[in-house]
């Protein structure tokens, strides 16, 4: 019978191990290995914290307070008013239009498929618009210099209000069986997810391994492309 | 009667700022622990709190009231703590700024006396951990909370979070088994 691996008695000590304990009940050798990573464990609990100064709170809140009143309305949020659930819901709009158009067969142009042409164009804005700002930032990813600890906070922070919308337009897309979007919106939130959760300071290889990412996936181009195919489907419905 | 954390949120979100001073004085100590313990020391912990608090106010947006707030701003303050480590040890790569921080850990003396060879080494051997390893470990040895957990907050898979607390575990016992007069 094997013994128990290290990471096996780890867990255990942290009770993430159901089947250890049989085992160390009749085995002395593992039940050393054990009691050793129990005397260092047990010793690190030795690490006290100290009381915060003096009325902790008030003095965090004292300094907190002048930062929260700056104001912060970054660039490319100014103007970009449409809520998410009202683009989730124009989205839905697009894509059972989209579906129908492709499903009924019509002898025409898509015209009659789809009941509120003004609200798809709004909608083929507003997507084209996430498209761009999410372009942008996967664009400044690539170009960035993997060179010592780069600083991404700006694309991140925008990265991190991409991926709400984008979920509602993929799901949207993905429950609209438009197989062609939501693969694509996919692949871009998981990009804008992995940007939106790495440190503003990040390393090199996890920059190198976001642009991988991004080139793998021919992103940036896949959305030139579908992009430039909403602007012909709204210059269409014009 | 006492507003809770998700009223607050509404309430700050509608404008009143003020209100975040309820959820600041209501979870300001528990992130300041979970910070002293991955930083090591009070000044770099304060500093993680107010930026933690800060990054919450501007992403108050982004929380959807599915997890508690306290869960949401752990998170929040476990990844400026890693942020806050991964700084300082490229200004100290850089050589910026060694004589003005505060050596991380001084015990003071009558913790000296008190305490083991190993309390006094398992500071620095804290600081040899990697950024992730030490997060993962201080939220699993002090903070109780279990693999899966650790993964949310870190962002990772279960399977990486676990990973992270076991080379903690590794290199710390590497560092502390000798003083422990512990044959490896
Ligand atoms: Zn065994």
């Amino acid at each position: 019978m094997s013994h128990l691996s290290e990471e096996q008695l780890v867990l255990h000590y942290y009770g993430e191990e159901g089947d250890a304990a049989a085992h160390l009940e009749h085995c002395a050798a593992c039940r050393k290995e054990y009691q050793d990573i129990v005397r260092v464990l047990d010793a690190c609990r030795e690490l006290t914290v100290p009381e915060p100064v003096p009325a902790f709170e008030t003095l965090m809140w004292q300094k907190l307070a002048p930062e929260l009143r700056k104001p912060r309305t970054p660039w490319w949020r100014r103007g970009w008013m449409l809520a998410p659930v009202m683009a989730g819901m124009l989205a839905a709009a697009f894509f059972v239009g989209r579906i129908s158009t492709v499903k009924v067969p019509v002898a025409g142009e898509t015209a009659q498929a789809i009941p509120a042409q003004g609200r798809e164009r709004i909608l083929l804005v507003a997507m084209g618009d996430h498209l761009q700002r999410s372009q942008m930032v996967l664009v400044e990813l690539a170009n960035a210099k993997a060179g010592d600890a780069p600083d991404i906070h700006l694309a991140q922070e925008r990265a991190r209000d991409l991926v709400s919308e984008n979920r509602l337009y993929r799901q949207t897309a993905s429950l609209s069986g438009a197989n062609e979007f939501s693969g694509l919106l996919d692949d871009l939130e998981r990009v804008l997810t992995d940007v939106a959760n790495s440190p503003a300071r990040i390393s090199s290889p996890e920059l190198q391994q976001i642009q991988r990412r991004i080139e793998s996936r021919g992103l940036i181009f896949k959305i030139r492309v579908i992009d430039s195919n909403l602007k012909q489907k709204g210059t269409e419905k014009l | 009667m006492e507003i809770t954390d998700v009223a607050a949120v509404e309430q700050i979100r509608a404008g009143s700022t003020e209100i975040f001073r309820v959820l600041v004085e209501r979870h300001s100590r528990a992130v300041f622990r979970l910070a002293y313990r991955m930083t090591g020391n009070q000044q770099d912990a304060e500093d993680t709190v107010q930026e933690t608090f800060l990054r919450a106010y501007r992403q108050l947006h982004h929380f959807d009231g599915r997890s508690a707030f306290s869960t949401w701003i752990y998170r929040i303050g476990a990844n400026c703590a890693i942020d806050l480590l991964r700084g300082r040890k490229k200004r100290e790569a850089d050589g910026v700024d060694l004589l003005e921080r505060q050596p991380a850990h001084e015990p003071s003396p009558e913790r000296l006396t008190a305490s083991s060879q190993v309390a006094r080494m398992l500071g620095p051997a804290l600081d040899e951990l990697s950024e992730t390893e030490r997060a993962a470990f201080v939220m699993r040895h002090y903070e109780g909370l279990c693999i899966e957990e650790i993964g949310r907050v870190l962002g990772v898979q279960p399977n990486a979070a676990k990973h992270s607390v076991f080379r903690a575990v590794q290199k710390l016992r590497r560092a502390l088994e000798p003083a422990m007069g512990m044959a490896r």
